[in-house]
């Protein structure tokens, strides 16, 4: 009471205080000082009343009180007669126990918060049992001695020895230890404990037994953690959440996103790119149901309660993780009031517990290669089809590859004055390698626990490396990750922890980007000229790359000389400390707790950009084998190195977090809780990560802090395991809004029935069906980072002072001085903005059955999204607006289920199987939407239609000839057009194509269905993990302007595709891939249209490990506590209508390809 | 408690915008910021430098034309010459800004936001502060201007609508033309006394509107407002907004050019007042140019009535202060030389030059039959001028007297003997010389190599573009010689928008129309301007010259002869788009076949001297006189109506 009254009155001290910012220092201050009391049993003091109470539920009166745990042995149950009768104030734990074991032969141990009791030993007298087996010989009682520990061999107390068929029983000590007096070598020993899997162990013959228990699955999902960290019963639970086995996320890549697609369920998760360190894959909780632009649609992402960002998640290490959570629906998420409308993911690392010290390293080498990289064609079919392509838009222009140079390029027999160049072999290997070490120690004594992590990965890309380069060109990212989790127990009721985290990356690679090599390649002319030239007779001492390059510099680009005469260089570093502190009150307040955390992250980036100017040469005659190189730019090459581009960002966030939880259960049937929770946030630096690439702003209002205040709290009632019923609101407070609007109230309501516990399901077997429930939520949450980052306050006008000016004067020397910069007002002040609000409602069951080995969940969702950000629609441009306001008008609407399946099952000759799917279907559509009136082409509505679905002609088929051309509805998109282009459906019959005949085509962008299914089967020491993952309903477009073949001046290469198939003269294939072909873009082709459109639906090979553990015998020869070799493989086939590339890949397929990894492994516990 | 303790803290916490962050206050609170909110109407000026982008130069190609093998013909100016403007999604769009058309809307609203503020800053000189209000004014009537050349009726924007301005009020109507006409009058009205008559100190004003300009501008809105286009124009007849007013008058009203008249004599007399006059070139002004004999003198006139510095040109009353660079017109980057339209048109000099940057643009073939012969009248009416034999291959020599505009025994086209000095100021042509101060081959020989442009001539091109206007590529600009030189200096000056020139040859054409007959007022002024070119006056010339001597006597044929006399004289300087449009004669011209000398790598004089089309003809009707409207914008504002034939 005394420390409550304390916390009051620091609380009115602040409340009073001008000094507000100290505030989280002092409050912090006064939990350190609150919690350094009660140091063991004799000092922890409880309020004890208990009346006529049986010594079992006296104990747990006392464990209920105290946060001291009780192990009881199985002795305990002699003395079920005893009552005890107790009313004692401020009488110690230590008092307490020996009150209650007054009168009984039982006496406790303690070790830390667990108290063991059982039996004092007796003085041993034998005695004799009649043999059972007959044959009127005696067998003699012996005591035999074993240990119990789990598969990390640390001791486990408390386990239950029991002899079956007999009362002989005995429980595992503090160090897993015990002895029991056996009546005869025929005995079958009964190993027990909640949460261990029962064994049975036949004694013949041993003298020792040694068990190690494996946990039960069911004891790891009892608990699910929730908002800020909470743990709570999922039997209470009415939310929808899922949770992962964090294992389940290992995969060989240094990018834990890569996992997301089909092993959650209610996510939707693509990966689009393969390149190292930007292959983060998109993941959206239960879709996209927001089109605000530039607005936040990812979820929230929360590690050890921290906000942090996709990438800070992309780095965790798996085996870090202790647990992992995805917050779906409103009443999951609702604690995070304005933050949560996207969902939220949850993660907790791993922190130490009591036992000795415990080493894991795993390691890992792997091998990656392309999944697919698009053909192109040969230099021949590409000089040819240039020709064509020239021709056949206009006979009158020169061809530009003359037949003879064709002819002689074939021959290949002077490749220096007729380069034929694949630019892939020049600039891309076929695998690049990656590596992995993970270490971990863990371990702790009475008063302090640790984790101890750390990983590194090393990651190169799949770019050549070139020799003879002043720079290594290629992407090389070397990772560093260092976590220090420490537990520090203050006494039984006061813990702190005390988190520190350190990630450090250093990337090498292209200045452009991997993406941009792999475009460079296709975007180059094969036939010009030679990447580089051997030095020729008056060349051979210079001490550069001779760079190849057409008659005239600038005209074509030479990517090989691009890519390697530069790399950039960046650092990055994440680093953070954290401090948590946890109070269990006692007493008359016992089931209050109090935490608070506090914590500060840096993040550090810097880049830079190193080059040379390439020297270029064309060659200029060939006699013979010996030629001479023409110099195209002796003064501008350079031979040394220059640096530039050097962009330097902190980014700097502090949190505090306050947290009251009440949890109580009264007459053994109402299970009351509680919490409340105060956050502060600011954020200030670089506002978002895209800001660090992207490079400063100028804008002022870009310098300003992200802030987020929130009150947020939850009330739930149970009773007696069967009705559960949950409010949570949160009261959030942004900087983004006007004063008015600052502050939103997000409330949800839930309940649950959990029928299995219903008395009329008694005579229901377990067996059969061991858990039904039922659980519904409904209520708001919402989104404030709505719009872009740099348009945060929409209240305010936005004016560039720095604007678009005009000079007056005359040149020459010194009049720029007449020059000045103008005043643009880039946003119109608004200060009617405010949140995205979406209300969600949630109805899910859950099954399990033949004894939970398969347990089913299922949910149904529906959500509203209102007040979405957009664009103004009725002003027109004569009002003359720089910017179009944007105001919240939208409303969207969506909905969709998700269902996971688990079943899993062990037998008795040691081969066990785990089979798991998922399946998550979400969409989303247009309820409002602010546009144009649209009453005379309604097909043109977005109203709706669906989110992220693209607006596009409908394609009927090319055109076959000209006077088709000329008798059809003119098209008016752009550009000339003939026979052979893009024939467009009039939708509106008006007898032009124009933006009226545009329709929605296609599925949505995002997959409108995300599913995996898999199964590990294990026997005795190998295992087998496949995992197959799919994707279905969503659409892409292959991007005709990106594929058009020699354009720029006669440079982008030719795909095989198009030479393959394409309409022509002579092959009027009006459904031909490709469109007459052309040396320029030809606009009407390269509009959106369902030419272009393609099924984004693939199912794949995901994943597939082999693992093998040694066996016992062999680690104990070797010193280790485990060893477990395994080989995997990612990304090994996929089925897809599309062919191009990778579908997962998209629209963004031209870049770097998703990657095929085959992985090999080592993990080994000590 | 805790919701306590932070509903107290929140007040202050979440308020992080400090209070001197930029807002439209600022941007009004002194004089200095006044001056850059100035500079940002200003900034809105269309930029003739910027050949893709504004619209006088490639969206045809009768005065201007692009090779076909460049891609400039993609960007916006190059499709509609090639007949793809389209309501879709209009090219060059100044209505709203897009297709590489600037916001000629938000110009004005900025300037309307000028106007409203401008009472605010406390530091400034009361008269001051009222030169640069009519300046502004100035420029919201030129923004209107602008608009109404391209889009004849347009939404007037008087006042600024609030943001909060409720669907009915911003769904703004066209205004007749003759309102819009009015209106653009009455603000240049207002701004015209507050402005000074001339810029007092070029060094740092240059750029700046004066009386002049704006007297001068006056007189051009009034000129289009009487000329066929918008003056009684049947075509449009039928064009009426959904109230049914009537947006260009069907019937002619001769009124409209003694108003006009009125006003281009005040804007004459007012710049003759303040010393602008006519150019004529000093040859003593530079040491490079001291030995030029009169033909050259005459041919320097000619260009650098264009080029001259605008410190030393008398007769430029406004220039722009945007300039030729690389990359303008957002051109890909690919060859960003591209967007540099001086650089694009500048000849390939000598044989062995690498034509990559150079002359990837080109003065239209038509431009060559255009000028006069050197009797001062067109080749088609000179009854001594071999007009049936003008493409056969003649060869020059010491009697044709040309060594000044040919090399001497070099063969070339017959029409390129025997013609006026703008003709040889005006286009490099085969064999015929390109002055500049400085060449450096072949040991510094004289500033006139002659050119030889024929597609077998130039490495590795596909031939060059017919002609090149030479009258536009400063005479101190320098190109390339040879493969290892790829030297180009630009020379700027600043590109006239308007010319004293300009003003004598509208009011000859007022004139003319308020007249019944042409008399020697009418003449006056076209013979100032033939006098500076070198030719005899118009009734001497065809007296002597023409199958027809009394053409000039006749109001008709002087109406042609007045708007030849204005495209031979204004050519390639941004106007002649505008005035076919103004006098309803762009469909003779725009459906003029792409045309250029010869087969490509032709071996003989004989196969070169063939005038041979080489891209489809355009098709033009009365709709491509105007720019449609985005069809998006008349979805947002119902009470707008499309240009009439779109």
């Amino acid at each position: 009471m005394q420390k409550v009254v304390h916390l009051l009155r620091l609380l009115r001290f602040i409340d009073d205080s001008k000094h507000r910012r100290n505030y989280i220092a002092l409050l912090l201050l006064t939990i350190v000082s609150l919690s350094a009391t009660g140091q063991d049993l004799s000092i922890t003091k409880i309020n004890l009343q208990l009346k006529e109470a049986p010594i079992v539920n006296a104990l747990q009166e006392i464990q209920q009180l105290s946060d001291f745990k009780f192990f009881m042995g199985p002795d305990i149950d002699k003395y079920n007669q005893v009552r005890i009768t107790i009313s004692k104030q401020d009488i110690s734990v230590r008092d307490a126990i020996l009150e209650v074991l007054k009168n009984t032969n039982l006496r406790y141990t303690q070790k830390q918060t667990n108290i063991l009791i059982d039996e004092k030993p007796a003085a041993q007298s034998p005695v004799f049992v009649k043999d059972q087996t007959g044959g009127g010989a005696v067998a003699q009682e012996r005591t035999i001695t074993g240990r119990i520990s789990d598969a990390e061999e640390a001791g486990i107390i408390g386990v239950t020895i029991k002899v079956i068929g007999t009362s002989i029983g005995t429980v595992s000590d503090l160090k897993g230890n015990f002895s029991l007096t056996i009546p005869n070598d025929e005995v079958v020993l009964e190993i027990k404990s909640v949460g261990w899997v029962t064994q049975e162990i036949p004694v013949k013959g041993l003298k020792e037994v040694r068990v190690t228990m494996e946990e039960t699955a069911e004891a790891v999902e009892e608990v699910v953690i929730t908002a800020f960290g909470a743990a709570q019963k999922k039997e209470s639970l009415v939310g929808a959440v899922t949770t992962i086995n964090p294992s389940e996320l290992r995969v060989p890549s240094s990018n834990l996103t890569g996992a997301f697609a089909g092993r959650l369920a209610g996510v939707i998760a693509y990966q689009r790119s393969g390149e190292p360190g930007l292959d983060n894959a998109d993941f959206f909780i239960r879709g996209i149901t927001t089109f605000s632009s530039g607005g936040k649609r990812d979820p929230l992402i929360l590690i050890d309660g921290i906000e942090m960002n996709t990438n800070d998640l992309a780095r965790l290490n798996v085996d870090d993780i202790a647990s992992f959570s995805v917050l779906k629906d409103a009443s999951a998420a609702a604690l995070y009031g304005a933050r949560g409308a996207n969902g939220v993911i949850l993660v907790t690392t791993k922190v130490g517990r009591v036992d000795k010290l415990s080493i894991n390293v795993r390691a890992e080498q792997s091998t990656s290669y392309n999944t697919k990289l698009v053909d192109l064609a040969d230099p021949i079919t590409y000089m040819r089809l240039h020709n064509e392509a020239v021709r056949t838009r206009n006979p009158e222009i020169e061809l530009p590859h003359r037949s003879s140079t064709i002819y002689e390029t074939e021959r290949g027999s002077d490749p220096l004055r007729y380069p034929s160049v694949d630019w892939y072999d020049y600039l891309l290997k076929d695998h690049a390698t990656n590596r992995r070490v993970n270490l971990n120690l863990t371990g702790g004594g009475q008063a302090v626990q640790y984790y101890l992590a750390a990983g590194y990965q090393n990651d190169k890309g799949i770019l050549k490396e070139s020799t003879e380069n002043l720079l290594d060109n290629n992407i090389n990212i070397d990772r560093l990750q260092v976590r220090s989790n420490v537990t520090i127990t203050f006494a039984p009721t006061t813990t702190g922890v005390v988190r520190a985290y350190g990630s450090f990356d250093d990337r090498t690679g292209p200045r452009a980007g991997g993406a941009e090599v792999f475009n460079q390649a296709r975007n180059a002319t094969p036939v010009k000229f030679l990447p580089y030239y051997p030095a020729d007779a008056t060349r051979g001492e210079v001490n550069h790359i001779l760079f190849g390059m057409g008659p005239e510099l600038g005209q074509y680009v030479n990517p090989l000389a691009r890519v390697i005469s530069s790399n950039k260089e960046s650092k990055e570093s994440t680093m953070l400390v954290q401090l948590e502190m946890d109070h269990k009150f006692t007493g008359t307040l016992e089931g209050l707790s109090a935490r608070g955390t506090f914590n500060v992250m840096r993040k550090g980036y810097y880049q830079l950009e190193r080059s040379y100017s390439p020297f270029y040469y064309t060659p200029v005659s060939t006699v013979d084998g010996s030629y001479s190189l023409l110099a195209l730019n002796p003064d501008e090459g350079t031979e040394y190195l220059t640096y530039g581009n050097d962009i330097r960002q902190v980014n700097a966030s502090n949190y505090g977090e306050v947290r009251l939880s009440y949890n109580k259960l009264l007459n053994g049937v109402h299970d009351i809780s509680g919490m409340l929770v105060g956050t502060i946030r600011n954020e200030s630096g670089s506002l978002n990560y895209e800001d660090l690439y992207n490079g400063p702003s100028d804008l002022i209002q870009a310098s300003l802090p992200m802030r987020n205040i929130s009150t947020a709290g939850r009330v739930a009632y149970g009773y007696d395991s069967r009705y559960f019923a949950e409010f949570n609101f949160g009261y959030n407070g942004t900087e983004r809004f006007a004063k008015r609007n600052r502050w939103g109230f997000f409330p949800t309501i839930g309940a649950g029935w959990v029928i299995s516990n219903e008395p009329f399901m008694s005579n229901v077997n377990d067996n059969i069906l061991s858990n039904l429930k039922l659980r519904g939520t409904y209520g708001k949450v919402g989104n404030d980072a709505i719009g872009s980052v740099n348009d945060r306050f929409f209240y305010l006008s936005q004016i560039d002072m720095n604007g678009p000016g005009y000079w007056f004067g005359l040149p020459g020397v010194g009049n720029d001085n007449y020059f000045r910069n103008g005043i643009r007002i880039d946003r119109y002040a608004n200060d009617l903005i405010t949140w995205e609000i979406a209300t969600k409602a949630n109805v899910g069951f859950e099954i399990g059955m033949f004894n939970n080995d398969l347990t089913l969940i299922s949910d149904v969702f529906w959500e509203t999204r209102e007040n979405i950000l957009q664009d103004r629609a009725d002003i027109p441009t004569t009002i003359g607006l720089r910017t179009i306001p944007q105001a919240n008008l939208g409303i969207a609407s969506g909905q969709g289920f998700e269902t996971e399946l688990k079943y899993q099952k062990s037998y008795a000759n040691g081969f066990w199987m785990l089979i798991n799917g998922n399946f998550t279907y979400a969409t989303a559509k247009y309820k409002a939407f602010e546009e144009a009136n649209y009453s005379d082409a309604p097909w043109r509505s977005r109203i709706g239609t669906k989110l992220g679905q693209p607006m596009g002609y409908i394609a009927e088929r090319l055109f076959i000839d000209e006077p088709e051309v000329n008798n059809a509805p003119r098209q008016e998109i752009g550009g000339t057009y003939m026979a052979g282009d893009i024939k467009y459906k009039d939708i509106n019959d008006d007898g032009v194509i124009n933006s009226d005949d545009m329709v929605p085509i296609g599925y949505p962008t995002t997959p409108e269905i995300i599913y995996g299914s898999g199964f590990t089967v294990g026997y005795k020491s190998f295992d087998l993990n496949m995992f197959f993952q799919g994707s279905a309903r969503s659409s892409f477009f292959i991007s005709p302007g990106a594929i058009t073949p020699f354009i720029n001046q006669g440079q982008r290469g030719l795909l095989q595709y198009i030479a393959d198939d394409h309409w022509s003269e002579n092959n009027r294939d009006i459904y031909a891939f490709w469109p007459r072909l052309s040396d320029h873009s030809i606009a009407n082709n390269n509009v959106a249209s369902t030419y272009w459109l393609q099924n984004g639906a693939f199912f794949r090979l995901k994943q597939v490990e082999v693992g093998y553990s040694l066996p016992e015998r062999i680690t104990n020869s070797l010193s280790v506590k485990s060893l477990r070799v395994y080989a995997s493989g990612t990304n090994l086939f996929h089925w897809s209508s599309f062919k191009m590339w990778d579908p997962e890949m998209a629209g963004n397929g031209l870049g770097y390809p998703v990657q095929r990894v085959f992985n090999g492994g080592v993990s080994i516990g000590f | 408690m805790l919701a306590t303790l932070m509903g107290v803290m929140s007040c202050d916490y979440l308020d992080v915008v400090p209070n001197d962050t930029a807002t439209l206050e600022h941007t009004f609170s002194n004089r200095s910021v006044m001056d850059k909110f100035m500079r940002t109407v200003y900034s809105y000026l269309p930029d003739p430098t910027n050949p893709h982008y504004y619209p006088a130069y490639f969206t045809s190609r009768d005065e201007f034309d692009w090779r076909t093998d460049v891609r400039v013909g993609n960007l916006p100016a190059g499709q509609i010459s090639q007949g793809n403007q389209n309501s879709n999604s209009p090219y060059l769009d100044y209505w709203s800004g897009r297709n590489g058309g600037k916001p000629m809307y938000e110009a004005i609203r900025t300037c309307n936001i000028f106007l409203e503020n401008a009472h605010i800053p406390k530091d400034i000189d009361e008269t001051e502060r009222q030169k640069w209000i009519a300046e502004v004014k100035f420029l919201k009537a030129y923004y209107h201007f602008f608009l109404m050349q391209l889009y004849g009726p347009i939404v007037v924007v008087r006042e600024n609508l609030p943001l909060s301005a409720s669907p009915d009020e911003v769904m703004t109507y066209r205004e007749p033309i003759d309102d819009v006409v009015a209106y653009i009058v009455e603000l240049l009205d207002e701004a015209i006394p507050d402005l000074p008559p001339v810029i007092q100190d070029p060094n740092t004003e240059q750029g700046r509107i004066s009386q002049v300009i704006a007297l001068g501008i006056k007189a051009k809105v009034l000129a289009w407002a009487a000329s066929p286009l918008f003056n009684g124009n049947p075509d449009y007849a039928g064009w009426v907004d959904n109230r049914g007013v009537q947006l260009i008058p069907a019937t002619y009203d001769p009124t409209k050019w003694a108003i006009a008249a009125e006003a281009i004599k005040e804007a004459i007399d007012v710049a003759h007042a303040n010393g602008f006059q006519l150019y004529e070139f000093n040859k003593f002004s530079t040491p490079q140019t001291f030995a030029m004999n009169d033909t050259l003198v005459t041919m320097m006139t000619v260009r650098k009535a264009v080029t001259e510095d605008i410190e030393r040109n008398t007769g430029v009353i406004w220039a722009t202060q945007e300039q030729f660079a690389n990359g303008k017109g957002g051109v890909p980057s690919a060859l960003p030389q591209l967007g540099n339209m001086v650089r694009s048109l500048f000849p390939n000099l000598y044989v062995t030059d690498q034509p990559l940057y150079f002359n990837y643009m080109s003065a239209s073939w038509h431009m060559g039959e255009l000028f006069y012969t050197d009797n001062g009248v067109p080749m088609e009416e000179d009854k001594y001028f071999d007009y049936d034999n003008r493409y056969r291959p003649r060869r020059a020599t010491p009697g044709d007297h040309h060594e000044s505009y040919i090399a001497t025994n070099q063969v070339t086209a017959g029409m390129h003997f025997h013609r006026e000095p703008r003709f040889y100021a005006n286009l490099v042509i085969d064999r015929g010389f390109f002055e500049l101060a400085s060449t450096t081959e072949d040991g510094g020989r004289s500033f006139s190599p002659f050119v030889q442009s024929r597609g077998n001539e130039i490495v590795g091109t596909q031939g060059q573009a017919s002609y090149t206007p030479k009258k536009i590529l400063a005479f101190e600009s320098s190109g390339s010689q040879g493969v290892t030189g790829r030297g180009y200096t630009q020379h700027n000056y600043h590109f006239p928008l308007l010319r004293l020139s300009d003003l004598y040859l509208l009011y000859a054409e007022a004139l003319n129309e308020t007249k019944a007959q042409p008399d020697n007022e009418v003449y006056y002024w076209v013979d100032q301007i033939r006098e500076k070119a070198g030719l005899k006056g118009v009734v001497d010339s065809w007296r002597e010259a023409a199958y027809n001597p009394d053409a000039p006597r006749n109001k008709n044929d002087m109406r042609r002869i007045i708007q030849k006399e204005r495209l031979i004289e204004l050519a390639f300087e941004g106007q002649r788009f505008w005035d076919v449009r103004r006098w309803k004669i762009a469909g003779q011209y725009w459906s003029l076949s792409p045309t250029r000398w010869g087969d490509i790598g032709a071996s003989s004089d004989e196969a070169f001297y063939i005038p041979t089309a080489y891209a489809p003809k355009r098709q033009v009707t009365f709709r491509d006189y105007l720019f449609p409207i985005s069809i998006d914008d008349l979805r947002v504002n119902n009470n707008l109506v499309q240009t009439y034939g779109w």
